[in-house]
């Protein structure tokens, strides 16, 4: 499955060891690894709770890796995100995409994570010592997605 | 209570004419996420909506007031799905669609 939502964790190394298994056309790995900070907007963050739409989710993220491979020239794109209650250093989310060369797995990998963020339908709750709170979303993020000029 | 509410609204309009699909009125899903969810103590709802549009769903939510009229009243930061994708507010219904109202996402 390219694109996963799950409550346990992944291993970075045995999913790019499967995403490259028995094809030599693959050139370069491009892999960007999201992890829980334990400081967010000046304030302590101690754990916090991922929600998700399901259903929605996976096709959000499948019509991201869809854009992806009809913008560039890859060979596969792998999406995992981590679900439920996750703690600072925790691994939240992982896009791998493979491909002949650099340029296009670099640019793919930016590109599907810049839309995760503004697109697929996750929410942070973060347990902080004045209680929990919903993460705002970033005006950054909406920047970062709009460079690439829509999907 | 919303759903006595529904209850009623639907009956009214039974009352009034039989083929109720001729008056524009559908039965829709509504689902709310994250701090919506929270706020107004729902998370899933089915409604008979006799509303075009997504917008128009989410004023029509609105005008029961109180948390209502709160979380997605006009100005408040809040996006919305049509079948499980991303829509716009003037995204039109259908009987049996599926909307879900929620704010800005955070993941990744």
């Amino acid at each position: 499955m390219p694109v996963r939502v799950q409550e346990q964790d992944f291993d970075l190394s045995a999913e790019v060891a499967a995403l490259r298994a028995g094809r030599p056309q693959v050139g370069a790995v491009a892999c960007f690894v999201g992890t829980v900070r334990d400081l967010n907007q000046g304030t302590g963050v101690s754990s916090l709770t991922l929600e998700h739409y399901p259903g929605m989710t996976e096709k959000a993220l499948q019509g991201i890796v869809d854009a992806a491979k009809a913008r560039w020239t890859l060979d596969e794109v792998l999406v995992i995100h981590r679900v439920g209650c996750l703690a600072p250093l925790d691994q939240i989310v992982l896009v791998a995409v493979t491909s002949a060369h650099r340029g296009e797995a670099l640019a793919a990998c930016e590109f599907v994570i810049d839309w995760l963020k503004t697109d697929a339908p996750f929410w942070k709750k973060e347990v902080t010592p004045e209680g929990a709170r919903w993460v705002d979303a970033r005006e950054t993020d909406e920047v970062a997605a709009a460079r690439w000029g829509g999907r | 209570m919303s759903s006595h509410e529904g209850d009623a609204a639907r009956v009214q309009i039974a009352g009034a004419r039989s083929d109720l699909d001729a008056w524009g009125v559908m039965k829709i899903t509504v689902l709310f996420f994250a701090s919506l969810r929270e706020a107004l103590g729902s998370e899933r709802e089915e409604v008979p909506a006799q509303v075009a549009t997504v917008s128009a769903l989410r004023s029509w939510l609105a005008e029961r007031g109180g948390v209502w009229a709160d979380a997605l009243g006009p100005g408040r930061a809040v996006r919305a799905a049509l079948d499980q994708a991303m829509a716009q507010g003037d995204a039109l219904l259908h009987e049996g669609a599926e909307v879900a109202f929620f704010p800005p996402v955070t993941g990744g």
